[in-house]
Formats: structure tokens, C-alpha cells, sequence
């Protein structure tokens, strides 16, 4: 300990990685984990298999951790990925307990599972009171990523991203712009998290 | 036979009147009380679903389904969706919602459900309908109209409010029933005489209405009563005994002053040794003897200020370290009050401080005042050297720190510029902030102390993820 006045503390930040089936969650925890990613896949099967070979069914666990020079703290990022699949949505329940924010991972092509992703959102948005960031995965367009966003439920001031999840440098921006979220909470005393009546009414005002 | 499309037209008198704005339609089958579906002609098509002309839900065709659409609105969570719906076919049927999932939130599904309703309605009012398909009591296959209770079928829990009564009920009226005493000259007397006769005895009338109250400890006998209370003291005669012979008359039973009681500790000791006389003044008896204890227990009057006049149960608002209402000795005071032990110096044995009944109530205050006040400003007191196993800065401790909006770190955040450098190398302030929080009124580091490493640590956070 370098200074008596502040003692060493580790932090610790948790990500939640979550979204519909063959999002991309898994590539954004594995392009921002320094540690071999823990992962539950296991091969797909019936119509799950034409998307992709191997699906999590668990959960998907990886860190980045960051140690300062001056040894006064160390600080540690944890992502804890979840199953796509709505069988296997229980383990979100389990995971979603004190994260620090939510990056919501949708495949802005995979149209046919918006609507589903839109009800896990908000379903989600329902019990917890974090920042959520839309990663809209296969966009370019900030304007289409907005848009779908809006679509799934997100406030105009939850942020969208759009992304290439199968780049790191993009998986990175989708978890920098969590973690400036989580930022934006610690700095301002001002912002309210919306109870979901409130957000039906906000999104509603919106429209 | 069917109701053909003219014929419901007709019924609601708008036979060939169409297009028509659409409020004219819902003006219409509400003043027809109509029970069905309405099927408007609109783009998109909207079907409206009325009870007795009382709209209960509408949708435009495009609309997803109506347990989507909860779920959506947070109204209710995919799993309670799933298990509160059945399945028919190809409807959603949410008609059982409530009974299969009783955690559903009833209130919050109608409100959010009328919400959307009138979403719907507001727009199709303004449309001009093309043309109306009914379906008289054809119902939306989501079961939604067994939603709506009727008035007299509200199930209350234990702690709900009552319904308000309904306009035509009277209220009703609660009267006191009629004295038994009317006319008596008792009953116009408002004072309650413990010891006086009973108002059986006809004496009683002439004892006077007012009799000066007993001197506390002074055992007394009750005077000359009614014939209850002469059997109480001769008892019943013997049965074969002449009835008209005087019995043997039983001492009379000691009464109790009224004002005597008894302490009971918790530890089983009893405390009823109480003076015969109870020293009153009209500037120190303010509300009984409790009263005397702040004014008692003070310092010797030679001593006193007009500060410590405030007497423990005065609360020192200006002092932003203590929250409304809370109990605070003035800080100045050399010798507690409430901490004084009796016989210790400073303690006047010579007057009122004697009076038992202050002592006790001292006492239990002093119980209550241990585990918070005193306890704190016991530690405070103690010499440092006393301690070694205390912190450097021990200050007179109030009560716990709340951060407000405005802190210290978000006044220095404001002066620091917010560049992208800023990811790049630890932000030196969150250090020099804490530092400066550290010999705070708050005696110790708070939750909010802590943020500002925590802001700075994310800080380092997010500048080594760009940087990789």
C-alpha cells in the first residue's frame, strides 16, 4: 500500500451479457475476456442446428482484469454471458443479481427475433434498475441501431450500439459503452431508473 | 338467422350514414349498451370489445397479442404469462390470469390494459370508418371481459382499503345511546371523584361535588358508602341469625392513594418507596414528575446557563450533524445530565434530585440512552491513551453521514476537464478528495467515501480497454 490515507481495494464490475438465441454474446464476451472464456456449448440440434453448430447452455464466464502500477487496487471486469434460448432463460434469472449493467445483444438481421428479444428485455428491465446498453450486432448505421433499440423497448436514453461482434475492436466499444454507462450512474445522483409503468409511459410519450 | 350488417346499423341509427367519424360509432353502441364486437373499417382494421357499452378492449389488427403486449408494458413477466394463459387452439386465453397466477398484480394488468385501450380508442375516434361489422356478445377470445368484477364482487384482503360507498347510500349515523343518568345532578358534573360514595346512596347528594384529593401515602379509610359497601365491610349474616342483629363489623381495608404505584425492572426489583410529599413548582413541574428529571439532574443551579436550560429532550435543530428529533445534549454541558450518577459530584442530594420517582425515570431513560447517545459520547470522552486500539481522529461522533447530491468529489469532478487523456492516467483528484474527506464530522469512511475510488477505478477500467 502506497498510501496510508486510501487502502487498497479491488473492484470488481459485472457485466451481463444477454440476448436471443445466435446473437453474438458469446463473441463479444470472448473479444473482451483476457481469460480463456468459461463456456457451456454444446452442439445444437433440430432447427437450432441450421443456424449455428454449438449453442451455450449454461452460461459463459470471462474477465479482464487491470492492475495499477502503483499497486493501490486492482480492477477486475466480469462478464457472465447467458443462454439464448427461452427454455433456458432461468439462468438469466440466476445471473442477473447485482450486475452493474446490461448489454443487450441482438442480431439486427435476425428480424424474426426481435419480438421475442423485446419481451426478454423488458421482462428483464422489469426486475432490475441498471444501465442497458443495445448492442444491435451486423448494423452500421447508429440510426438503425437507435431505432431498433427503440423497438425493443429501450428509452431514448439507453444507449445503441451497432457492431460487428465477430470484430473485437467492435466487441470492445459495445463493452466500453457499458462500462460508460455504469459511469454515467456513479457520477450523476440525477437519473432515475424508470419502474415499468413509468417506461410504458415514456415509450408511449415517445411514439 | 343472423343479425345482418343493416340491421345493426339500424339499431344504432346510423343506417346508410356511412363513412362516419368513428366516435359517432362509439357514442352510438354505448348509448345502445351494446355487448359485442364492433369490427371497424379502418386502416388497419381495429375491433373494439364492449360490456354493456363500456369499451373493455381494443386493438388494431397488426396489434401483437394481447399477453405480448403486457409483457411488453412490464405489466406482467414472460413467466407469469406463461402460466397464467391457456391455450385453445390458437387463442391466448387470459381469462383464468388472475386465479392461475395470483402474484399478477391486478391493478397494475387493468390499468395498463385501459391504458392501451384508450390509446386505441383516442386514434379510432378520429378516424373516418368506412363502414361497421358487429358480433353481438361475441367476446375477444382472450377471455378478457371476465376481468371485469362487478361492483359487489370486489374480494378484499385483510389490509385493503374499503370500496368507497356507493352515492345513494346514507351515511351512517353513530349516536351515543341515551345516559341513564339524564336529569341527574351527577351526570352535569364532568369530574369523576374516585373516592366519593356511590351515586346509589342518597347521601351522596349532599357530599360536596369537589373534595380536596387525599395527601399521597396516607392510608385512609373509605367514608360512609352505600350498602354495598357496608356489606363489604359487615359481610353477609349467618343464615340462621336474625338478619335485623348488627354483624360484626371487619376492619375497614386500607386504600391506596391514587397516585401510588410501583416500578417494575425487568430484574424483578420493585421499586414503591415513594415520598409522602411531592415537591411542586410551577416552573420545574412541567408535565408531572417525569418532568423534573431534565431540570433535577442538571448542574448545580450556580452553574447552569441558559443553554443548559434546554434539558435533555431539547433538540439542537441549527446543528446540521443531527437529524430532527434526535436527543442531544448540549455539548458544552462538563457534567451530563443524563450520565450523572446519583451521589457523584455535582449532584445535589439536599433537593429534589432526592424525589425517587426521578431517579427511576433517570434511570430508565439512562437504560434507553446507553446503547446510542451516551454509549458515543462515552467513547468520545475516553483519553486516547486510554485506546490504543482506536484510530487517530476520534471526534465528538454525531450521527452517520448522508451523501447529498451535491458532494465534494462531483464539485472537484466539475473542475477537472474531461478529455479522452483523462482514461489514460489515473485521475489524481478521487485521491486528493478522499484525503481530504478523512478528518470529516463523520469520524469514520461512509459508503459514499468509497464511490470516488470506485468512479476511478472504472475510469482506469474503460481507459485500459481502449488502450488494448
Amino acid at each position: 500500500m502506497s498510501d496510508n490515507t486510501v487502502p487498497r481495494t479491488d473492484h470488481v464490475f459485472k457485466l451481463l451479457v444477454t440476448g436471443p438465441f445466435a446473437a453474438g454474446k458469446t463473441s463479444l464476451i470472448q473479444a473482451v475476456s483476457q481469460t480463456p472464456v468459461v463456456g457451456t456449448d454444446v452442439d445444437t440440434t433440430g432447427d437450432e442446428s441450421d443456424v449455428k453448430s454449438r449453442t451455450t447452455v449454461a452460461m459463459d464466464f470471462g474477465s479482464y482484469s487491470l492492475h495499477d502500477e502503483a499497486g493501490d487496487s486492482d480492477v477486475r471486469l466480469l462478464l457472465f454471458g447467458t443462454p439464448g434460448q427461452a427454455r433456458f432463460r432461468f439462468m438469466t434469472e440466476i445471473m442477473k443479481g447485482a450486475v452493474d449493467a446490461v448489454v443487450f445483444v441482438v442480431d439486427a438481421e435476425a428480424t424474426d427475433t426481435h419480438t421475442e428479444a423485446g419481451i426478454a428485455m423488458r421482462a428483464l428491465l422489469a426486475d432490475i434498475r441498471v444501465p442497458v446498453v443495445v448492442a444491435a450486432n451486423r448494423c452500421d448505421d447508429p440510426a438503425e441501431a437507435a431505432r431498433l433499440a427503440r423497438q425493443l423497448g429501450a428509452l431514448a436514453s439507453e444507449a445503441a450500439v451497432p457492431c460487428q461482434l465477430i470484430h473485437p475492436d467492435s466487441a470492445r466499444d459495445v463493452a466500453i459503452e457499458a462500462l460508460l454507462s455504469v459511469l454515467d450512474r456513479l457520477e450523476r445522483a440525477d437519473v432515475v431508473f424508470l419502474e415499468p409503468l413509468q417506461r410504458v409511459i415514456e415509450l408511449a410519450g415517445a411514439a | 338467422m343472423t343479425l345482418e350488417r343493416e340491421h345493426v346499423a339500424e339499431l344504432f341509427g346510423l343506417a346508410g350514414t356511412f363513412p362516419r367519424p368513428g366516435w359517432v360509432v362509439l357514442d352510438a353502441a354505448r348509448d345502445h349498451r351494446f355487448t359485442g364486437e364492433l369490427i371497424f373499417d379502418v386502416d388497419p382494421e381495429v375491433r373494439v370489445y364492449f360490456e354493456r357499452g363500456t369499451i373493455y378492449l381494443a386493438e388494431r389488427v397488426t396489434d401483437p397479442s394481447l399477453g405480448a403486449r403486457l409483457v411488453d408494458a412490464g405489466a406482467l413477466n414472460a413467466a407469469e404469462l406463461e402460466h397464467g394463459s391457456m391455450h385453445v387452439g390458437d387463442a391466448e386465453h387470459l381469462g383464468r390470469l388472475f386465479d392461475r397466477v395470483p402474484s399478477v398484480d391486478r391493478q397494475t394488468t387493468l390499468v395498463v390494459t385501459d391504458m392501451m385501450n384508450d390509446t386505441c380508442v383516442s386514434w379510432l375516434a378520429r378516424q373516418h370508418v368506412r363502414d361497421v361489422t358487429s358480433h353481438p356478445y361475441r367476446h375477444h377470445p382472450a377471455g378478457v371481459h371476465r376481468w371485469q368484477l362487478p361492483d359487489d364482487a370486489i374480494e378484499l384482503q385483510p389490509g385493503d382499503p374499503l370500496p368507497p360507498p356507493a352515492p345513494t347510500d346514507t351515511p351512517v349515523e353513530i349516536a351515543l345511546p341515551g345516559s341513564v343518568f339524564a336529569g341527574s345532578p351527577l351526570e352535569q358534573d364532568p369530574l369523576i371523584h374516585w373516592d366519593e360514595p356511590s351515586w346509589l346512596d342518597d347521601r351522596t347528594l349532599h357530599t360536596p361535588a369537589c373534595e380536596p384529593a387525599p395527601s399521597p401515602g396516607v392510608t385512609e379509610t373509605l367514608p360512609a358508602g352505600d350498602w354495598a359497601d357496608d356489606l363489604e365491610r359487615t359481610g353477609l349474616p349467618e343464615p340462621d341469625a336474625d338478619p335485623l342483629t348488627p354483624t360484626a363489623t371487619m376492619p375497614a381495608l386500607p386504600v391506596q392513594p391514587p397516585d401510588h404505584f410501583e416500578l417494575i425492572w425487568p430484574s424483578g426489583e420493585i421499586d414503591d418507596h415513594f415520598p409522602d410529599s411531592v415537591d411542586t413548582h410551577d416552573d420545574i413541574d412541567r408535565a408531572g414528575p417525569t418532568a423534573r428529571v431534565a431540570r433535577s439532574s442538571m448542574a448545580p443551579a450556580e452553574t447552569s446557563t441558559p443553554a443548559d436550560d434546554a434539558g435533555l429532550w431539547d433538540v439542537d435543530t441549527s446543528n446540521p450533524s443531527f437529524g430532527p428529533g434526535e436527543a442531544v445534549a448540549h455539548p458544552g454541558a462538563a457534567t451530563e445530565p443524563d450520565l450523572a450518577e446519583p451521589g457523584s459530584a455535582g449532584h445535589d442530594t439536599g433537593t429534589a434530585t432526592d424525589d425517587d420517582v426521578s431517579l427511576s425515570v433517570r434511570r430508565a431513560v439512562a437504560s434507553i440512552e446507553t446503547g446510542s447517545l451516551a454509549a458515543r459520547r462515552r467513547l468520545a470522552d475516553t483519553p486516547q491513551a486510554d485506546d490504543s486500539s482506536r484510530g487517530t481522529d476520534i471526534v465528538v461522533p454525531g450521527r452517520v453521514a448522508t451523501r447529498t447530491e451535491a458532494s465534494l468529489w462531483n464539485a472537484t469532478r466539475a473542475e477537472t476537464p474531461t478529455a479522452p487523456s483523462v482514461f489514460d492516467e489515473p485521475d489524481p483528484a478521487p485521491a486528493a478528495t478522499v484525503a481530504r474527506l478523512e478528518p470529516t464530522a463523520t469520524g469514520g469512511v461512509d459508503a459514499a467515501d468509497a464511490e470516488p475510488t470506485r468512479v476511478s477505478a472504472l475510469r482506469r477500467l474503460i481507459g485500459g480497454l481502449r488502450r488494448r
